[in-house]
């Protein structure tokens, strides 16, 4: 009896000891294989890949070639392939189409300045001269072509421009069309437009011509050619160079190709601004409130319950805050602002629509409770001590507040404005309603006056990657650039809060100091 | 420390303290006041914009009246329409179609004219939308049909069709200018590129005539004995026939499609979508809607309400925006009706004597012979009910009563659903789903961290699994929504196979208990068991997936009929189920966090405690640790339903946003949030949707706020009882 | 020296093994790497009140906590020895640890009553050991805080939360709760320290009338009340045993030096 009761324990605590081990390892690989999942992902958008060629012989058409670029290797991919026809083709009555795969050497990627990625073998450069020029001789093609720009731009900049503007400047005088002067303006506007014509002419014979996995010509002006790489025969070194490159490419450029390739440097652009903004508004109104409310309000139920609804604010959904910002932000205030000052512009809203202004209030509004609730715990984590004996010498609420309470308590606070920045960064739902969209024309910041546009649209990473999911139909090969994003926003986010919870470790040091 | 000094120093070299010192304290007293009542005030305004933006669907319409018109009396009015923004009534007298401003007050006399034919006989068409239309019948025998196109200032008329009326009409009929005043009643009616011409011949005679727009097929006569109604339905191209003894709905051949019994007598009236009708009986009506049976066209019907109604409806319109409908009866009552229950939201009598009735914008006008008076209706929205919210409804269309939310018109017909009942079952479907997944993980590893493994373990896997808490949303809806959803539906047996093999692994780890909690492997810092376990599980859920693939394939290759019915059935990409993992897995690290610190928060006397009475370290855990804990478990549980319920961005991006009231496991859904993400922007500012999105948003509002201090209350009980031992 | 109550006493040099009630042979107890216990032999007598005196972290709560082995809810604890207890050695791989804790009841300084009624937590013990009979649970209540002398007050409300009741009444409530498995000993660990005067006289009058049924030891920083309650008093330095002997004895002629310099007040 005794001995099987205790097997029954064992088995007991064995069971529990199991499953809460369990649960922690699925917790943590869930995690980790998350993470993990999105930087390998988003890690291929950075690393330069083979190019290969893929034939596939069909039964009852013509065979397809096209060139694949890959991280994996040739048998891989040709698995790949070979496991996508079987699904698509298992009821063809003409049988199935087989495919292969080769890597052959010399294979161009050329990057456009649209963003386009072609590939081919090289087949022959031309310029204004020479019908077929072979590759060595590029750099200098380049350097042609970019003189030729450099003096399209000159021309364009100082000569015509200036003409271009007494034209219109005689226009505005109403200047008979007969003048002297008038006509030869007009035939100088002639012969540099004519000039530039020829330049341009010239230009377009510039262009590297390739043969594409069809057979067919590909032929690429010269001014519009980005980057070429030869992929298949890059050395380690220029791999890791065109890896920094395009991580470089990756912060700096704006998305190209409907948001496949190029950058993402608007949204991050974007989503900084933003918080910028937000945590300029939120900072001075939540630690001033908390202030209050820990300090000036008095101690009663009615204090009491506002401290419970502010903190319960927190926990409400985002996406109410977004229904808050757009009812009332953008319709009701942003609707009374336009009548009042833009109302020249009526009836195409000039506030009255979702912007930056708007999106960075309702952000703020949204994290005020959790700046609120960290202020007020800092705050509370100053012993009573230190307060009695800043009165004790004379200091008035204020001093004490300022030159005691605060310093204490303010890695608290920052630690509370860190976590409001993570949150604002991360999420999505209210802006997708207030302002954030997933291309916006210009960025919000620019040269004309006011230089800071806050009526204006603007982009946003977490905006991005949510339409990359919801709106384009891609599938997780062709979204590197989601996932890069993705892993950029971790980033973000986990550095902010690290950095949160340092300083919350710096402080417990510090209290548990004060305290001995 | 050194402020002290400072403090010090400064009322010591003073000597007397400087005035200044107490203006700025007092000022800054103020400062921080007026910034809490700030943050106060703001939150009010949220609370308060949200109620205030769903209240008035819960306010019924008001109905005022603004003025009647006797100047001017036409010989026939046409019916009113808008013009530059103000109403303004049309209609024809001395051969000229007259344009009347209806304008409160003196400036009325702006009346605007086009000259007609005077040889023509003049009518006015019906229409569904509110641009005027105007038919004339010449000698001839040629009706031609005109649309008034009104731009900011003028208006004109377009012809859109004409023909020459058919035999036996033209020869039974006396028509054009000098039969105007005979006893031929005519009713033209443009229904769904159909015009429609009821006939009724001063020797009691009635036609019925249709004619297909833009085609060459000449019109179609039917005679219908002694009319006392008729109207087209649309979408079918039925008509309904009421004589005074049967009323019978016939197809354009004239043949009877559904003949209804003589009960059906008092006054029908169809409805604005034109696909069905109501029957007003002495106490109460019916409504009758079209619903496709299997191919077969059929009325069937739909609500019926007792109803007091004073007199006999005369009059019917509706609200172009909201499809409120409006009766008017012959004793001057108006009654407004919801558009999807058909009840009864107003009921007030008005002064318009019997008089036909239009909704024109904002405007109720009644015209009559004499005279035209016009109302001004306000709060419209109003009309939605709690019915037509929370209860089953029954649509036109449909065979039975359900629940749906469809907030677009796929045609003009349609009558927009506004029944949030779709929407809160999706909210709770993935939340009480999410919640599935994320519990028993989440107990069980802060079971693991405060209860089993040492402090040090605790330090730093807490945090570690608390960090991934603040991971966007929108990254893990994301990856499930392009990675793990399509990956479910491709290699559905996998999948399970994989689910299935979680308790074989805990077997297998109950199994091997004794080696790996032996010294080697201290399971309580268990830095080393950690690290294994999480190694041989990825590696064996690797083995396991690969598995099921392999299976799949077999299965597939040999015709297994069970495996591929469970494939054809089964497509777990949009459904409730990946939501659940996805939503689970994000509010995971959250519960953790909350049970791990209630875990963490029972008095450690009282473990020690039910050791000494001879309990082992299981028993403790479920009659001690696992009790005094459960008010924070709770609370927990609850934040993080909560926290599902109003989280966005995964069910946004996951599910197929379907508004379905299901709760089946495999039937996608739509939650409220991602209800307000999708819908909000594209709803016009004041129109029904929005307000009722903003219902929405103050249901969720309320609701998880409700929600959060339960949570709370619970919380607070549980440190009570704790604080109240020493 | 006032004597409260009554007692034989039997020299513990003339102990016979029947007469023991917990043998104590060269026990030594690490905690966390550092050594608490240092080769303590002693042996506790059957039914009577053995007191442990001793400075602050002398080991005496360890000395106490051996005899259940609840050191080894420490994470790091190392024992070496044996505590013989009815001719079995607790310290053997296979003992039964459930068991043996349900044999020797504890009492903790602070009252550690669970968050749950006043019946819950007497009855918790046999729940524990598998007893569901409402009967025999009912009559084990009654009995076992009847012994604590606690009946009579708490009888009315058996089923309110034992947090409600005062500092005293829920230490005699853990004492029921460990009366309520009829143990053989009973350990106590400074139970009054945090009583008041009148409080403490009445447990100790309590404890008095335990020693008929269990070997009693407890552990205690007051002078006075170890001469008052117990039969036997063992003084510990820093590890060691120093002496070990029949109360009266101890407390009036030490025989060791550092003895009566703790008792007399010179340390400690």
């Amino acid at each position: 009896m005794q001995a099987m009761n205790t097997s029954w324990f064992n088995l007991k605590q064995s069971v529990t000891e199991v499953t809460s081990l369990l649960c922690i390892t699925l917790i943590i690989s869930a995690f980790l294989g998350l993470v993990t999942f999105i930087g390998l992902q988003g890690i291929r958008y950075f690393i330069p890949s083979n190019v290969h060629l893929v034939t596939i012989t069909y039964p009852d058409r013509d065979e397809q070639r096209y060139f694949q670029q890959e991280t994996t290797d040739k048998e891989t991919l040709l698995a790949d392939i070979n496991v996508r026809l079987v699904q698509q083709y298992s009821d063809n009555p003409a049988g199935k189409p087989t495919a292969q795969v080769t890597t052959i050497e010399n294979v161009i990627e050329a990057t456009t300045d649209r963003g386009e990625r072609l590939y081919g073998t090289f087949d022959r450069l031309t310029s204004d001269t020479e019908e077929k020029l072979p590759i060595e001789s590029l750099d200098n093609l380049l350097l042609t072509v970019n003189l030729l720009q450099s003096q399209l731009h000159d021309v364009q900049e100082n000569q015509l421009m200036p003409i271009h503007r007494a034209i219109a400047i005689l226009n505005e005088r109403k200047v008979d069309r007969d003048v002297e002067l008038y006509r030869s303006l007009k035939a100088d506007f002639a012969r540099w437009q004519a000039y530039v014509t020829e330049v341009n002419r010239r230009l377009s014979t510039f262009a590297l011509v390739m043969v594409g996995a069809d057979s067919q010509p590909i032929r690429i002006a010269l001014d519009e050619l980005d980057k070429l790489h030869f992929p298949n025969d890059l050395t380690f070194i220029d791999k890791i160079a065109v890896f920094f490159e395009r991580i470089s490419n990756f912060l700096l450029e704006p998305p190209k190709q409907a948001a496949t390739s190029g950058g993402v440097f608007p949204a991050i652009f974007g989503t900084v601004l933003m918080v910028i903004l937000m945590a300029v508004v939120v900072s001075p109104i939540g630690v001033i409130a908390a202030i209050y409310l820990y300090e000036y309000a008095p101690e009663n139920k009615t204090t009491m319950l506002i401290r419970i609804g502010v903190s319960n604010m927190a926990a409400v959904p985002s996406v109410v805050y977004g229904v808050f910002g757009l009812g009332f932000f953008v319709y009701t205030l942003g609707g009374s602002i336009d009548q009042l000052i833009y109302a020249e512009k009526l009836p195409s809203p000039t506030f009255g629509a979702p912007g930056l202004l708007w999106a960075s209030l309702t952000m703020g509004l949204l994290t005020l409770p959790v700046v609120i609730v960290a202020t007020e715990e800092g705050l509370s984590r100053v012993p009573k001590g230190q307060r009695q004996g800043s009165y004790a010498l004379g200091a008035t609420k204020l001093e004490t507040i300022f030159r005691v309470v605060l310093p204490m308590a303010s890695p608290g606070i920052l630690t509370g404005l860190i976590l409001a920045v993570a949150r604002a960064a991360g999420e999505v739902a209210p802006l997708i309603l207030v302002g954030a969209v997933k291309f916006a024309p210009s960025l919000p910041v620019d040269t004309t006056f006011p230089f800071l546009h806050l009526e204006r649209q603007f982009m946003h990473l977490g905006v991005f990657i949510y339409d990359g999911a919801f709106h384009s139909q891609i599938d997780a090969n062709s979204a590197s650039i989601m996932f890069a994003s993705c892993m950029l926003l971790i980033f973000i986010v986990f550095a902010l809060n690290i950095t949160a919870i340092v300083f919350r470790s710096k402080l417990r040091e510090r209290y548990e100091r004060s305290l001995l | 420390m050194n402020y002290f000094k400072i403090i010090a120093r400064m009322s010591m070299a003073s000597g007397k303290y400087p005035r200044y010192r107490f203006i700025l304290n007092n000022v800054a007293s103020k400062v921080f006041t007026f910034f809490g009542l700030l943050v106060l005030v703001t939150f009010t305004v949220l609370i308060i914009h949200l109620l205030s933006n769903s209240f008035p669907l819960f306010h019924s319409p008001k109905i005022n009246y603004i003025d009647s018109y006797q100047d001017y009396q036409f010989d026939q009015y046409i019916g009113t329409t808008v013009v530059a923004g103000k109403p303004a009534a049309m209609g024809i007298k001395n051969c000229r179609l007259l344009n009347v401003p209806l304008l409160a007050g003196d400036d009325r006399d702006t009346a605007d004219a086009i000259r007609l034919s005077c040889d023509k006989q003049w009518l006015p068409v019906k229409q569904l939308d509110t641009a005027l239309a105007i038919a004339s019948i010449d000698t001839n025998g040629l009706i031609e049909f005109y649309r008034l196109q009104v731009s900011e200032q003028t208006f004109r008329l377009q012809l859109f069709a004409s023909f020459f009326l058919p035999e036996p009409v033209k020869s039974r009929t006396s028509f054009g200018q000098h039969s105007q005043h005979d006893a031929a009643v005519w009713s033209i009616e443009v229904l769904d590129q159909h015009i429609y011409i009821a006939l009724s011949t001063e020797n009691g005679e009635s036609f019925i005539i249709q004619k297909t727009l833009h085609s060459v097929e000449a019109p179609s006569v039917k005679q219908a004995g002694q009319l006392k109604h008729f109207f087209p339905l649309a979408v079918t191209h039925y008509s309904l026939l009421q004589t005074q003894s049967t009323t019978r709905i016939v197809d354009s051949a004239n043949t009877t499609i559904q003949t209804f019994n003589p009960s059906l007598n008092k006054s029908v009236f169809r409805l604005p979508s034109a696909r069905g009708f109501i029957v007003f009986d002495e106490t109460s009506y019916t409504v009758y809607g079209l619903f496709n049976d299997a191919g077969e066209f059929k009325y069937i019907a739909i609500a019926t309400h007792q109803e007091d109604i004073n007199g006999i409806p005369a009059s019917i319109d509706f609200d172009r925006q909201t499809g409120a409908i409006f009766i008017l009866t012959d004793t001057s009552e108006l009654l407004i009706l919801n558009p999807n229950t058909f009840e009864v939201v107003y009921k007030e009598t008005i002064d318009a004597r019997g008089q036909s009735l239009q909704s024109v914008g904002d405007f109720l006008i009644m015209s009559g012979q004499d005279r035209i008076v016009q109302y001004q209706i306000s709060n419209i929205v109003g009309v939605a009910t709690w019915q037509s919210l929370f209860s089953p409804v029954h649509y036109v269309g449909y065979e039975e009563k359900g629940f749906i939310w469809q907030t677009s018109k796929v045609t003009a017909y349609d009558q927009a659903k506004y029944n949030v009942v779709p929407l809160i079952i999706g909210s709770i479907k993935a939340s009480l789903l999410a919640l599935v997944v994320a519990v028993p993980l989440a107990a069980g590893s802060a079971v693991f961290t405060a209860y089993f493994a040492s402090e040090k373990t605790r330090a730093w896997l807490k945090p570690g699994i608390e960090m991934v808490e603040a991971m966007p949303s929108v990254v893990i809806g994301f990856v499930a929504a392009i990675w793990l959803a399509p990956m479910a539906d491709k290699h559905l047996i996998a999948i399970l196979l994989s689910v299935i093999s979680l308790p074989f692994f805990m077997l297998a780890g109950v199994l091997t208990h004794g080696f790996w909690s032996s010294r080697q492997f201290n399971f309580r810092s268990p830095r080393r068991v950690l690290f294994a376990g999480i190694t041989l599980l990825l590696i064996l859920l690797f083995l396991v997936f690969n598995l099921g693939i392999y299976l799949q394939q077999v299965f597939v290759n040999s015709n297994a009929t069970w495996a591929i019915d469970l494939l054809a059935t089964t497509s777990l990409s949009k459904s409730a189920i990946v939501v659940a993992i996805a939503l689970g897995i994000a509010i995971t690290p959250s519960i953790y966090s909350l049970i791990d610190d209630a875990i963490n928060e029972v008095p450690k006397g009282a473990i020690l405690a039910s050791f000494s009475l001879g309990a082992n370290e299981v028993q403790t855990l479920f009659r001690v640790v696992l009790v005094v804990a459960l008010p924070g478990i709770l609370s927990a549980v609850m934040l993080g339903f909560g926290r599902a319920f109003g989280e966005t961005m995964i069910v946004l991006m996951v599910t197929g946003n379907t508004p379905m009231p299901s709760w089946e496991l495999l039937d996608g859904l739509r939650s409220l949030t991602s209800n307000l993400a999708i819908e909000l922007q594209e709803s016009n500012a004041g129109s029904m949707h929005f307000h009722i999105l903003f219902f929405t948003a103050s249901l969720l509002f309320f609701f998880t706020f409700c929600v959060n201090s339960l949570a709370a209350l619970l919380k607070s009980r549980l440190t009570y009882s704790a604080s109240n031992e020493h | 020296m006032l004597k409260l109550f009554e007692r034989e006493v039997i020299a513990v040099d003339e102990l016979s093994l029947s007469q023991t009630g917990i043998d104590v042979r060269d026990l030594s107890v690490e905690l966390n790497d550092k050594r608490v216990l240092n080769e303590i032999n002693i042996r506790i007598p059957k039914h009577k009140i053995t007191a442990l005196i001793g400075q602050s972290g002398c080991g005496k709560t360890t000395l106490l906590s051996s005899f259940n082995r609840m050191n080894e809810l420490n994470r790091r604890h190392k024992t070496t020895g044996e505590v013989w207890i009815n001719e079995r050695n607790i310290y053997n791989k296979r003992e039964n640890l459930a068991a043996l804790r349900s044999r020797v009841g504890m009492v903790f300084q602070r009252p550690n009553p669970f968050p749950m009624s006043i019946y819950e937590n007497v009855c918790f013990g046999l729940k524990i050991k598998g007893e569901t009979s409402r009967r025999v649970l009912d009559d084990a209540v009654e009995n076992a805080l009847e012994q604590a002398a606690l009946w009579s007050e708490v009888r009315d409300r058996l089923f309110d939360s034992a947090l409600t009741l005062s500092g005293g009444q829920q230490q005699r409530l853990m004492i029921a709760r460990a009366l309520a498995l009829s143990p053989q000993i009973l350990l106590l660990d400074e139970p009054t320290s945090a009583l008041d005067p009148l409080t403490t006289l009445h447990i100790e009058e309590l404890i008095n009338q335990l020693k008929k049924n269990c070997t009693i030891v407890i552990v205690t920083h007051n002078m006075q009340q170890a001469a008052r309650v117990s039969d036997y008093a063992a003084f510990l330095h820093q590890g060691e045993l120093i002496e070990f002997a029949d109360s009266d004895s101890l407390f009036t002629l030490p025989a060791k030096q550092q003895t009566e310099d703790y008792i007399t007040g010179r340390y400690g």
